[in-house]
Order: C-alpha cells, then sequence, then structure tokens
C-alpha cells in the first residue's frame, strides 16, 4: 500500500515537473515600418504553444511590441516564433512574449528589440484639438475648463492613440502609445484633460479614418454658473491646415482682450509672419518635442486702440507660413492653423475667430 | 469738297459710340457652357469687343463683322443672366438675357451661409443682428447670391438680380471688411467659381446688440461644399446640453428637399426639410423640442438608408446641421457644429 502511494505521489510529482520560462535571445528583423506587417523571426528558449486553461488546451504565445499586440502570431517550436508588427507609432520598444503553458514566469521581456521607423503621419491621421488643457486659473479670479468628447460614427471599431490616463487611478498606467478602440456608434468617450499638460494635443487615428471620429472640445469660465454652455473649439484635421490664415474682424476694444494661438505639425523649427494691421511679427513656430503635442505659439501682442486710424475698431490678422526670416522665402514649410480667443475682461465669456 | 465729306462722315460716327446689341440666338444653353451663340447689332472691330454673361466674360467672341459677333458661353450657375457687349470702356444696352440651364457646373462651388437674417427680435428684449465680413488675399472675387447692400444701391437701383450682380469682395489689407446686408432664410447658399474661393476670408458672427457690452457674439462657421456631409454620411453633434437654463435650435439645411432621420439622445424622429425657392435658398428644417433633465446628449442626423449596407445607395443631397445653445436668462448663444 505504502509502495503504491509512493509510486503514485512519484508520478503526479513528474507530471507537475516546473517548465521552461520562455526566454527571447533575438528579433530579427529588428526594424521595420510603422506601417506594420513587417515578419519577424523571433529566436529564444522556452516557448510552448500550450495553453492550460485553453479547451482544446493550445493557443499560440502572444507577442507585444511595447504595449501594442502583434498583429498575427505563429508558434513554430520551441525556439522559433513568427510574427507580424501592427501599425505603431515611430520609435524602439520592448518586445514581450506571453504564454498560458503555467510556467513561471511566464512571459520574457527584451528591452529595446523593435523600432518602427518612418514618419508618423505616414500611417496615421493627426487629429489636433488646439485646446486641450487641465484647469486654468485665468484672469480676474476665473477658472476655465476644458470639456472634450469623442465618438465614433463609422461602422468598425476606431482605434485612437494618444489618450493620457496616467494622472487618473488605472493600475498599471495605460501610456497614450496605447490605441484605445471606441466602439462603432456607442458611447461617447469624455477624454481626460485633467492629465494634460500642454495647451493643445495630438490624438492619431488610423490613416483614412480621421472622418469616423466625431468630436468636441467646449471651453467654459467656471466661476460664473456658466452663462453659456461654453464655447466651441473647433477640432482641426490636417486638410484645414494651410499655407495661409487669415483672421477678420478682430476686435480692438478695451472690453475684450485677444488672444492668437497658431499651430503646426513642423519637426523643425519654422518662422512665421504675422501681419496685424500692417505691423509685421515674426515668430518662430518650435517643435515641442512631444509627439502629442503640436508646435504652438501664443501671441497677444494686439494694437492699443488709439493706435488704430480714426473709426476703425477691428483689424484682421493675416498669419503666414510661407516666409522664412525677414521676409526671405523658405524653400519649404509646414501648413499651420490658427485661431484667435475673444475674452470679455468683465464677464470672462470667450468666442473665438477661426478661419472659414 | 474733301473737306466737307470729310466732316460728313465725322458727323455719321459719332466718336466714344456704344456697343448696340440687337438680337442673339440661342437664348439658352447649359451651364457647362461651349454654346455657340451668334449675336447682331452694331460693333466696332477695331475696339476688341468682348461678349459677357452678366459678370462672366465668354470663353470667346469672335468678330465676324461690324454687325456680328459669335461668342462661346462660359460655365456660369444657372439662372438668366445679362448678355451685353463691352467695348473699352463702354457696354452695350443690358435689355437681352440668356438662359443657363442645368446643375451648377464643376467650377462653381456652393458654399453655405447659416445664419445669414436681417435684425430679429428675441425673447427678453434680445436683437440679435448677423455680420457677414468679406476680404480677399487677392481682391476682386465675384460671390452670386449676396445684396451688395441698400448703402452701395439705394432705392432708385434696379431690382437686384443675384444671377447678373454678384459682389466683388476686396483685397486690399487697409479697407474695413465688406459687411453686406443679410439676406437669409434664414441660411444662404453662394456661389464662387473654385479657382476664386480659395482667395476669400469670411467671417459670420450672430449678436444681441442689446447686450454688446457683454460678449463679442458668437462665432458660426461658413460651411464650404467639401464640409457639407454627402453621399449618405452620417451628422454627429456631441455634448448638447438638457439643463433647462438653456433652449436648443437643431438647424438642418440641404441643397433638395429631402427627409431624414434625426435621432436625440433614444428618440428618432423623421423630419421632412422644406424646400428652398431658388438655388440662393437651401432646403431647411428646424427643431426646438429638446427634452430637458441632466448632462448631455447627442444628436444624430441620417439618411434614410444611412445605415451599413451591402447595395448600392443612390446619390444623396448633401447635409448639414448644427444647435444653437441659447440661455434663457442671458440670451448668450454658443454653438455645436459637425466636428470631423
Amino acid at each position: 500500500m505504502h509502495r503504491s502511494v509512493a509510486t503514485l505521489a512519484f508520478a503526479i510529482l513528474s507530471s507537475t515537473a516546473v517548465l521552461a520560462s520562455p526566454k527571447i535571445t533575438s528579433v530579427t528583423p529588428n526594424h521595420g515600418s510603422i506601417l506594420g506587417g513587417t515578419t519577424v523571426i523571433i529566436k529564444g528558449t522556452g516557448f510552448s504553444d500550450t495553453c492550460i486553461i485553453c479547451s482544446p488546451p493550445f493557443a499560440d504565445p502572444q507577442v507585444y511590441f511595447g504595449d501594442d499586440q502583434a498583429a498575427s502570431v505563429d508558434f513554430i517550436d520551441d525556439t522559433t516564433i513568427r510574427a507580424v508588427t501592427p501599425q505603431h507609432l515611430p520609435g524602439t520598444v520592448d518586445m514581450r512574449v506571453l504564454q498560458l503553458d503555467g510556467s513561471n514566469p511566464n512571459f520574457d521581456i527584451l528591452e529595446n528589440a523593435f523600432t518602427f521607423e518612418d514618419d508618423t503621419y505616414d500611417a496615421f491621421e493627426p487629429v489636433l484639438f488646439p485646446i486641450y488643457m487641465r484647469p486654468v486659473q485665468g484672469a480676474f479670479g476665473s477658472e476655465f475648463r476644458t470639456t472634450a468628447r469623442v465618438y465614433n460614427q463609422g461602422f468598425t471599431q476606431l482605434p485612437i492613440i494618444g489618450i493620457d490616463r496616467t494622472c487618473t487611478l488605472i493600475d498599471p498606467p495605460i501610456s497614450p502609445t496605447v490605441p484605445i478602440p471606441l466602439e462603432p456608434r456607442g458611447l461617447e468617450m469624455e477624454l481626460p484633460t485633467g492629465c494634460s499638460n500642454t495647451v493643445a494635443r495630438l490624438f492619431f487615428v488610423p490613416i483614412g479614418r480621421d472622418k469616423e471620429l466625431a468630436a468636441s472640445i467646449r471651453v467654459w469660465e467656471n466661476t460664473r454658473q456658466a452663462q453659456s454652455h461654453g464655447v466651441e473649439i473647433p477640432v482641426v484635421r490636417r486638410s484645414d491646415l494651410s499655407a495661409t490664415v487669415s483672421l477678420l474682424g478682430v476686435p480692438i476694444d478695451p472690453r475684450f482682450r485677444n488672444t492668437l494661438r497658431i499651430y503646426g505639425l513642423n519637426h523643425s523649427t519654422e518662422w512665421v509672419n504675422v501681419l496685424i494691421d500692417g505691423e509685421l511679427h515674426q515668430l518662430p513656430l518650435v517643435p515641442s518635442g512631444d509627439l502629442f503635442a503640436p508646435s504652438m505659439i501664443t501671441f497677444t501682442d494686439f494694437p492699443l486702440p488709439h493706435e488704430l486710424p480714426a473709426g476703425k475698431k477691428t483689424v484682421t490678422v493675416t498669419i503666414d507660413a510661407l516666409q522664412g526670416v525677414n521676409g526671405t522665402q523658405s524653400p519649404t514649410f509646414s501648413p499651420i492653423w490658427a485661431f484667435i480667443s475673444v475674452t470679455n475682461n468683465e464677464t470672462q465669456e470667450i468666442t473665438t475667430i477661426t478661419p472659414n | 469738297m474733301r473737306k466737307s465729306l470729310l466732316f460728313a462722315l465725322l458727323l455719321a460716327l459719332p466718336l466714344g459710340a456704344a456697343p448696340v446689341v440687337q438680337s442673339f440666338s440661342p437664348a439658352s444653353g447649359p451651364t457647362t457652357g461651349g454654346t455657340e451663340v451668334t449675336i447682331k447689332g452694331t460693333f466696332d472691330p477695331a475696339k476688341g469687343p468682348l461678349v459677357i454673361f452678366g459678370n462672366v466674360p465668354a470663353a470667346s467672341t469672335r468678330v465676324v463683322d461690324a454687325t456680328t459677333l459669335v461668342a462661346v458661353t462660359p460655365e456660369h450657375i444657372p439662372g438668366v443672366a445679362m448678355l451685353w457687349v463691352r467695348e473699352g470702356n463702354l457696354g452695350s444696352n443690358q435689355n437681352h438675357r440668356f438662359a443657363f440651364v442645368g446643375d451648377i457646373p464643376p467650377s462653381y462651388e456652393r458654399i453655405l451661409i447659416p445664419i445669414f437674417t436681417p435684425p430679429v427680435q428675441g425673447a427678453f428684449g434680445s436683437e440679435f443682428r448677423t455680420t457677414l465680413r468679406l476680404w480677399s488675399t487677392g481682391g476682386g472675387e465675384a460671390i452670386y447670391g449676396i445684396n451688395p447692400g441698400s448703402s452701395i444701391c439705394p432705392t432708385l437701383c434696379p431690382i437686384w438680380n443675384p444671377i447678373d450682380a454678384p459682389i466683388l469682395v476686396s483685397g486690399d489689407r487697409n479697407a474695413d471688411d465688406r459687411m453686406p446686408d443679410p439676406i437669409g432664410t434664414p441660411g444662404r447658399f453662394v456661389y464662387m467659381r473654385r479657382d476664386q474661393a480659395k482667395n476669400v476670408v469670411m467671417q459670420l458672427r450672430v449678436a444681441d446688440i442689446t447686450r454688446d457690452h457683454l460678449n463679442f457674439g458668437t462665432e458660426i462657421p461658413i460651411v464650404r461644399e467639401n464640409e457639407l456631409f454627402a453621399n449618405g454620411e452620417t451628422i454627429a453633434l456631441i455634448g448638447i446640453p438638457l439643463d433647462p437654463r438653456f433652449r436648443n435650435t437643431l438647424r438642418i439645411y440641404s441643397t433638395e428637399i429631402l427627409g431624414l432621420f434625426v435621432t436625440i439622445g433614444s428618440e428618432e424622429r423623421f423630419v421632412m426639410l422644406r424646400p428652398g425657392q431658388d438655388l440662393f435658398e437651401p432646403a431647411y428644417a428646424e427643431i426646438g423640442n429638446f427634452p430637458t433633465g441632466t448632462g448631455t446628449v447627442r444628436v444624430t442626423i441620417n439618411h434614410p438608408a444611412g445605415s451599413p449596407n451591402p447595395f448600392p445607395q443612390p446619390p444623396h443631397p448633401p447635409v448639414w446641421a448644427f444647435v444653437s445653445v441659447t440661455n434663457n436668462d442671458t440670451q448668450t448663444i454658443t454653438t455645436i457644429t459637425p466636428q470631423r
């Protein structure tokens, strides 16, 4: 009897012997297009297509490029996995292999394993939210709040990249590089502007699909009991950018303060000409260095009422991306977008003057 | 003798005589142009007569002789345009009309001005005024459908024909922007040649002038043709307040009378747009009875066949819509427009 129990125990122990954890040793090739579709061969040890929670008990390992799952995975053998890269923003990412074979640990990470190359805008459509700020204290005791909402009005799931939730209580924090799926014609999503550290924000959707994304930005002043429903700020698509922006009827009135904001998608510093009632200002549009923030400059040096000809109460503002410094023609330029917010100094009501 | 003859000849040919159009044929042609029109009258070949349809020169003018011109019609918006001849600074009589028949030709863009009404008395003593500013980076671009304004053409002027008399936009950086008199119902379609439209900047504002010390009015977008929703696309307007402090008005515009499904929150309604009277007046519908409560609601506007469907769909007229949100107390207006 005792020998039978010992035999059974030995059999059980043998069948539950410690499984080898996956170990990644190389990824070939180690670079590819941001468009995805690159087939890579992952070499290592301990790979397995056993899945102890599946029925039947088999499943390919899960492969991640950064936080994004591979487009497809094929288990070849315990030393080889073939995977296809997903679309991904440019940059170098870690690779993670995770399997459900009961090994412990059941994953491995190879740091800086793969580099996604090419210009972001070759695979992703930028969508600019010109105002995307956490609550801001303004003049005269005011507090300005921004509400941003998105909605998928298409018929298939739409991934949106750039939602920063690192200030929320989600653990572990979700990087803005992780695509968040918007279900087709489902609920609207209110974006976490409270996590913003910039004035504006760039989001990305797959190229050619930006029209499926309906969006709304509103800014309102919080301390005066919301006399209006706030002011709508346009959501800007790449096709809305242009070489020249003209804004008409800008009031020069001591009751109001004007703020001109100019945006671009340039990768290096470019100059813009701002012409206000014949007076030229040349301003540098400097890249932010943050993939999710456009280059941007703010201008408030508008003329005073007494500086205008008698009877003139408004000015036309023209912003021109074509000119380089000292009026020289820039050989290349990035298109721009701009708008003016007009704020009543007494009521803090905001209105906008946008390109039409 | 010779001097007398010369003097007689000079008397017979008045210096600076204007051209005269007596007849022409045919009287109509397609909006796509290309029709050869033979014009009979009195002309001076030495002055290079030019045939003009309304404000648009003929694609070509050929002088046959001092009594006959042959002109090829240009592309033109549909309607009846004045046919006249210009020689230098002189123009012919202006009582001949050529009819352009057909759709808006491809070289013209249709632009929607959503609110373009004369002053409107609102609630609580308010008066809402619409201001349209026009400016050009070039100068002289023609916009069809905007009245030059009573200040330009007082009551003694002939009745304004929008086909003949476009407004010309100033390109003078130092000039005040052109502000024509609004005549919409409440919206207005205007038309421009595409190669000119890209040079023109417009700005539209609505303000309660009884409270203009409080705000600078509300900007209403000017809607270019590529911003209209065509081919059965859904319009989604999100974040519309249900707060009873505000009243919402949904305005829907199209080029043709049609029916649409409008969903406000979970309630779906079928809405018929009333037809426009001419190519300048949009088909239009207005909805004001929104639910009240807390939070916000979404409005979607769909063509009847707007759902995913494997079968080919007929072409749908282009549509645009927006919601104005007015504070019942302060009359402050804000807008919710399509952002896509």
